[in-house]
């Protein structure tokens, strides 16, 4: 059966074990004095997935958190190994999982532009060819003799993408890289990345925001608990993706009480083009669409996030900024407006409490759940540890 | 290029070698990285590469030859232990850099495909300017102080080469189980602070009982390190044993490469 796919994936699986200890000496000498293998967990990463990609095509794979992307990402750039099936590539793939892999420090733009292209995969010939082009791109201009330790992490970024941005493979797997640097930088990127689309390479994209997987791809997946929910064109599968994803349960929705009635409320991302997918970093709106029951006046409204463990992490008060709302329409639309989500990724709810002239008038425990996914908020879209509940801007200096 | 996934894809010697090859130009730019890092912001730089051997070879004559009395065969005791630190100081380099290069690569081996035994070789060459540095140190230290040498140094540079895949060699079991068992990080350093004992470096073979001779070569930097002292200064050299040291040594070679490419298959799961 020959055919021109230049990625053709069959029933790839892949398993973990989940072993209560793996890594002491102990462990393992203990358990090679016992014959069962105990307390072995199997967890299926990615079960039965099958695809395939023609030539040219921008390809996406989009899905919720532990939903086998990232897994899938890593077989076909052979940084771990499928359980069962396989996959198979026609051509040279070179794969754009983070940015500024291998970077050192110590060394400077220019050296770094040389270390970090060979483990990218591109010959010292090729670096040497595109250096002006990768070195005007960055817009690191004179810096390039300076090791990097002395670059803002703006700078970093953006040379690390640089160079990435310059790999020529005929296969290209991407994972989520475009949303570094800033605003300008981000465009450029994006530009790159369109470039690259329209280049004829063929390219895997996976992404949260569904705006660029709808503007870059063609055809893609749909994933979820390691299977694909939905395939084929790129349109339906996000449509396909939007009308499954639950992001919260709207149970005790409506809502009211002698005073005021919360009919909807919706927390969307306005970095991902007003979806319910919210990552952190993102700037989100909170938008509570309510009816007053009777006339309202010096209207407070206090939102309280909490965390699965239901501990309370922040409130959201406009007494705050002293823009407790005087005059209240018989129904309207409250927002609330966060420039930059500051939580990790993870399951929260939201508590809402309204008060006028102090007096509690609205208390409803958990109104909202809510999932935070994993997102840009530094520029080099790294997280941290799942149990950092929080991040913050801050930066850096030695002297 | 055509690439099949699959499990056991396991790739056989020659495709194996074959990768390596095309790699090449990786492994040259890890070991130019880590050769830069090790000098950066230093203020005497390479001359590092000969500051440590030579206090290392003056205070390990002092502790063996002045104390503790070991027969130098009336040979400068500073030189006789600097010819047997160059090749250890190397050795011990190697590995204690090699273990390590996994684990602290393993950002790069999380998110990028290569042939994962880059990381230890590339440790191994880059230790090798510091080696060329104390060696060229010695020859000179070794021209002021022994006018009388034989054609046997011409075998001086393979005992050097032998050192150099004693280095790779153990970096590489290391490394694997490194991965596997990080009490290894712990077990290495102090392996190797014994080693600088129990390996004849400040004194030869001849001062151990011949009847337990054989347990001190089957540490192949003693074999290499007792061939140094005969290509360099005619020492008597104990051909038998000598084999039995490069019989372990070929041993540790081809298992280290064997583990280590079951150890690499997972690598990125487990790490």
């Amino acid at each position: 059966m020959s055919s021109n796919y230049v990625i053709e994936v069959q029933n790839l699986s892949k398993v973990y074990d989940i072993e209560g200890k793996s890594k002491d000496l102990r462990y393992a000498i203990s358990r090679f004095f016992s014959s069962k293998n105990k307390g072995i967990e199997k967890l299926w990463a990615l079960k039965n997935i099958s695809f395939n990609v023609n030539e040219g095509e921008v390809f996406g794979i989009i899905g919720p958190n532990g939903s086998g992307k990232s897994t899938l990402l890593k077989i076909l750039s052979k940084i771990t190994f499928p359980t069962s099936g396989k996959a198979i590539l026609n051509g040279r793939v070179s794969s754009l999982l983070e940015v500024g892999t291998g970077f050192h420090h110590e060394l400077t733009g220019r050296e770094n532009i040389f270390l970090n292209g060979s483990i990218l995969g591109m010959s010292k010939k090729e670096i040497k060819n595109k250096f002006d082009e990768i070195v005007d791109f960055s817009g690191i201009g004179k810096f390039i003799d300076t090791p990097v330790k002395h670059y803002s992490s703006g700078m970093y970024v953006r040379l690390a993408f640089s160079v990435a941005a310059h790999l020529e493979p005929e296969i290209l797997l991407v994972d989520e890289v475009l949303s570094v640097g800033d605003m300008n930088f981000r465009r450029k990127s994006m530009g790159k990345m369109n470039e690259v689309a329209n280049s004829g390479r063929t390219v895997i994209l996976v992404s949260h925001n569904l705006g660029i997987i709808k503007n870059l791809c063609q055809n893609g997946i749909y994933l979820d608990r390691g299977e694909i929910q939905s395939s084929g064109n790129i349109q339906k599968v996000v449509e396909d993706y939007q009308n499954s994803y639950k992001p919260y349960q709207n149970k005790i929705l409506p809502n009211f009480s002698k005073h005021i009635a919360v009919s909807k409320i919706d927390i969307l991302s306005i970095t991902n083009n007003g979806s319910k997918i919210l990552s952190t970093g993102d700037e989100i709106m909170i938008k509570i669409k309510f009816k007053s029951l009777v006339k309202l006046r010096n209207l407070l409204v206090k939102i309280i996030v909490r965390d699965n463990n239901k501990q309370v992490l922040f409130s959201c008060n406009n007494k705050f900024y002293d823009a407790i709302f005087e005059s209240v329409p018989d129904e309207g639309i409250i927002t609330c407006h966060i420039p930059k989500l500051a939580l990790n990724t993870g399951d929260y709810s939201i508590d809402l409490f309204f008060e006028q002239d102090r007096i509690e008038i609205f208390k409803v425990f958990e109104i909202m759940r809510f999932e935070v996914f994993a997102g840009g908020f530094y520029e080099t879209a790294i997280m941290p540890y799942h149990d950092r509940i929080f991040l913050i801007d801050h930066d850096w200096s030695i002297e | 290029m055509k690439t099949i996934i699959q499990n056991n894809q396991g790739l056989n010697f020659r495709e194996k070698i074959q990768e390596l090859y095309d790699y090449r130009e990786l492994l040259w730019t890890l070991a130019y990285r880590d050769f830069k890092v090790k000098y950066a912001q230093t203020f005497l730089g390479i001359i590092w590469g000969v500051i440590e051997p030579l206090l290392t070879a003056i205070l390990l004559s002092f502790v063996f030859n002045r104390i503790a009395k070991a027969n130098t065969f009336g040979i400068n005791p500073v030189l006789f232990s600097l010819t047997g630190i160059i090749a250890w100081n190397y050795f011990s380099n190697v590995v204690n850099q090699g273990t390590n290069s996994l684990i602290l690569a393993q950002n790069m081996i999380k998110k990028i495909y290569f042939p994962r035994i880059l990381l230890p070789a590339s440790k191994a060459l880059a230790a090798l300017p510091d080696l060329l540095i104390s060696i060229l140190f010695t020859s000179v230290y070794y021209l002021v102080y022994w006018k009388d040498f034989s054609a046997d140094i011409l075998f001086f540079p393979l005992f050097i080469v032998l050192s150099i895949i004693a280095g790779i060699s153990i970096s590489i079991w290391f490394s694997a189980l490194n991965i596997r068992y990080r009490d290894f990080r712990h077990i290495v350093p102090f392996a190797i602070r014994i080693g600088l004992f129990v390996t004849p470096i400040a004194y030869t073979a001849n001062e151990v009982s011949p009847d337990l001779r054989w347990i001190f070569f089957l540490n192949p930097l003693t074999g290499v390190i007792e061939g140094i002292r005969w290509s360099l200064f005619g020492l008597e050299m104990h051909w038998k044993l000598f084999g039995l040291s490069m019989f372990v040594l070929a041993l540790l070679f081809i298992t280290g490469f064997y583990f280590f490419n079951k150890v690499e298959k997972n690598i990125a799961d487990v790490i």
